[in-house]
């Protein structure tokens, strides 16, 4: 694997690592404020 | 598609699995039913006994109407097919006496609109021994000759078990949507929130068992075509497949989506209104996904439903095919194989602090302290299946068949997935106040949850090793 494809996965993982703990953290946040809208 | 059966074969296959399955379904709708003692549960059950109970007429006929075009086939042992028949014979007649008992224990019941504990206990009775009756009688390997294949070729051959256990799981989401639908629509024609807790469980359970069935069918695609088949296509494969895919997202909805909502169901007491349409329109399209799934699968290897208008897939290619060469690139499987490290941090993490409350550490914290952590550990869950989906679909034969880990881990997260569950819904431990002890049956729980997520990461991390 040369430089230019490992910069290529290095991009590839944070953008979807980022992309689906994004979404699962937003999710997260959303369904605990529905259950408690204080946050705590 | 052709739903509406145009022969004897393929009504029999279609109305048969219903009175099998579906007596398990009313069975876990029935048996907590009576133990909760919830009249709704028991008096729908008792309906549903009966409904199925007709179901043997046309099982029957059809049974009948199969065996007199079967009969010639030289490929269908006649010593099967007579012991399918009698066996089969005697599971209709245990199953007809189990719905006129429901029925007369329902008529019984009157207008006390309670039944007695002895009908109901007779009606339990005679359910599990008509459904022995039916286990026995298995019809599947009348046609499924590759379940008895004896030839094996080193490191070529997969296992005839990975098909047997598809054909048995993919029933359990299918007759289960069915049943769970029913159920569902009655609990909110009757306001009735047992029922509907049990509707949204079943749901979620029908999903829980969507992955061992996607991945078991994988392995199945490799019994069928590695050595290759003659009369089996790969494009007709295929073809099911790309459907399987789409139901595996239908039940990941419907799942997610029935479990959120009795996560949440905890701290309001009542459930929304605007959730239940949402459960109930995702399980619906799923069904309709999930029959389509099923008609495909069924042209595999059942030539005797085929119609001759009917054109075959001939295209190899598909949205699956796509997938694994995409995701087959290292580029694009090492980004996923984080995202299910990640989830796996999530898993276990919610696991370890929800068991330890109930195994007796941090006796300080109310289980319901806990239980908000149970949606970080659910959201886990959904990444990891679908990261999984993806890193499978990467090196199928691999992970499925050459790989003697992956079949306990896939056995291990339906176990460790529907006891986490129990400690959604248990209202014993929803009502455990600081300082209090949980009961020693959720402390089992506790520890089957435990070593089973410990042992699907275990044998996660033993992939290509073994």
């Amino acid at each position: 694997m040369n430089g230019f494809q490992m910069f290529q996965m290095l991009l590839a993982i944070i953008a979807v690592n980022a992309c689906v703990l994004g979404v699962a953290f937003f999710a997260l946040y959303q369904l605990n404020k529905a259950v408690s809208p204080s946050g705590r | 598609m052709h739903l509406i059966p145009q022969s004897w074969s393929h009504l029999h296959m279609l109305v048969s699995v219903f009175p099998s399955f579906g007596l398990v379904f009313v069975l876990c709708f029935y048996i907590p039913g009576m133990l909760t003692d919830n009249n709704g549960i028991k008096r729908t059950c008792l309906v549903l006994f009966a409904m199925l109970a007709l179901l043997s007429v046309p099982t029957y006929f059809s049974g009948n109407g199969s065996m007199a075009v079967l009969s010639g086939n030289p490929k269908i042992p006649k010593d099967m097919m007579n012991a399918h028949y009698s066996w089969g014979m005697a599971a209709l007649v245990a199953l007809i006496v189990t719905g006129v008992a429901a029925l007369v224990a329902l008529l019984r019941s009157g207008r006390a609109d309670r039944a007695s504990n002895i009908a109901l206990r007779s009606v339990l009775g005679l359910a599990i021994v008509a459904l022995g009756l039916m286990i026995v009688a298995d019809g599947w390997e009348l046609v499924h000759r590759e379940l008895q294949s004896t030839t094996v070729i080193p490191d070529v051959t997969t296992s005839p078990v990975w098909p047997h256990v598809h054909l048995i799981l993919n029933h359990v989401p299918t007759v289960g949507f069915v049943f769970a639908i029913v159920f569902f629509i009655i609990a909110l024609v009757a306001n009735n929130d047992g029922m509907k807790r049990g509707s949204l469980i079943l749901f979620v359970i029908c999903s829980i068992i969507g992955v061992p069935t996607y991945v078991t069918g994988t392995a199945a695609m490799w019994a069928l075509t590695q050595p290759p088949i003659p009369e089996i296509s790969k494009a007709v494969i295929n073809a099911h497949r790309d459907m399987a895919l789409w139901t595996l997202f239908g039940l990941g909805f419907t799942g997610a989506a029935s479990w959120f909502e009795l996560w949440r169901y905890r701290y309001f007491g009542r459930f929304s209104k605007l959730s239940l349409t949402l459960v109930m329109l995702f399980a619906v399209v799923t069904l309709g996904i999930m029959a389509e799934t099923g008609h495909r699968g069924g042209q595999i290897n059942h030539p005797e439903i085929r119609v001759a208008t009917e054109i075959l897939p001939t295209d190899p290619a598909g949205i699956t095919t796509a997938i694994e060469s995409l995701i087959s690139n290292m580029i694009w499987f090492v980004p996923w194989q984080i995202v299910h490290f990640f989830g796996y941090c999530l898993i276990f993490g919610t696991v370890t602090a929800v068991v330890m409350r109930v195994l007796g550490f941090w006796k300080s914290l109310s289980f319901a302290a806990v239980h908000r952590l149970l949606v970080l550990g659910f959201l886990g869950v959904l990444m990891n299946v679908f990261s999984g989906m993806l890193m499978m679909l990467a090196d199928s034969y691999r992970y499925v068949v050459g790989d003697v880990g992956f079949a306990p881990k896939m056995a291990l997260i339906p176990i460790g997935a529907t006891a986490v569950l129990y400690f959604s819904v248990s209202d014993r431990l929803w009502n455990l106040k600081p300082g209090e002890d949980a009961p020693m049956a959720a402390k089992w729980v506790a520890a089957v949850v435990l070593l089973a997520w410990a042992g699907v990461i275990v044998c996660g991390r033993l992939l290509n090793y073994l």
